[in-house]
């Protein structure tokens, strides 16, 4: 079972966990990543970005 | 105004060597502004969560002096946190018209924001259904 629709989480490496990243307004690309949100915000315009962090599938999450 | 029910898709993928099917958790598109500025990101929806809670570096996105805002404690899981509330207008993609909320702001928080039972859980209902791979989100208060 695979989502039919491509988006950027197909393209997730071990260097993009627990860092922010900035992917197209269509989740499909990943444009770049920062530990520091300052430095990606001052690098993308908010009109062409989402900023976003994703779950590094070999660990656990409870709020 | 009420909406109609949006259909979203978990993000899913395979992996080999770990735990096989890893879904992401259940992200909606939102924008939090404030004082002229945007800061397009997604919000987990969380049931477990009483309030929204965001990312303490948003809160410096927006150059939000948290030295003059009221302290909140948060409990979770691995402990308790104190925070600042802070009112930021947010806008769920897709879903009507922005409104108020009063968000806690944390350092430790894995994902951008939470999106919570007391502020988002009143405009919202939600339909879980990972079983399909599907979640949906309808808007039923302005």
């Amino acid at each position: 079972m695979r989502d039919k629709n491509k988006d950027f989480t197909d393209l997730l490496k071990d260097e993009h966990y627990g860092k922010w990243l900035a992917v197209s307004k269509d989740y499909s690309k990943i444009l770049g990543f920062s530990e520091d949100l300052k430095q990606l915000t001052h690098k993308f315009k908010q009109e062409k970005v989402v900023y976003t962090r994703a779950q590094n599938p070999k660990e656990n999450y409870a709020f | 105004m009420k909406g109609k029910w949006v259909e979203y898709t978990y993000r899913c993928r395979f992996f080999d060597d770990i735990s096989g099917f890893f879904c992401e958790l259940p992200k909606i598109p939102i924008e939090l502004s404030l004082g002229g500025k945007i800061f397009p990101t997604d919000g987990v929806i969380d049931s477990g969560c009483s309030r929204t809670h965001i990312r303490r570096d948003i809160a410096e996105f927006f150059a939000i002096d948290t030295s003059r805002l009221e302290r909140a404690t948060t409990h979770g899981i691995a402990g308790s946190e104190e925070g600042f509330l802070q009112k930021i207008t947010l806008s769920v993609i897709n879903h009507g018209k922005p409104f108020e909320v009063e968000a806690l702001i944390v350092g430790i928080l894995p994902v951008p924001v939470l999106l919570g039972t007391n502020d988002f859980f009143t405009k919202f209902d939600v339909r879980f259904e990972r079983s399909k791979q599907h979640f949906y989100v309808k808007r039923v208060q302005e």
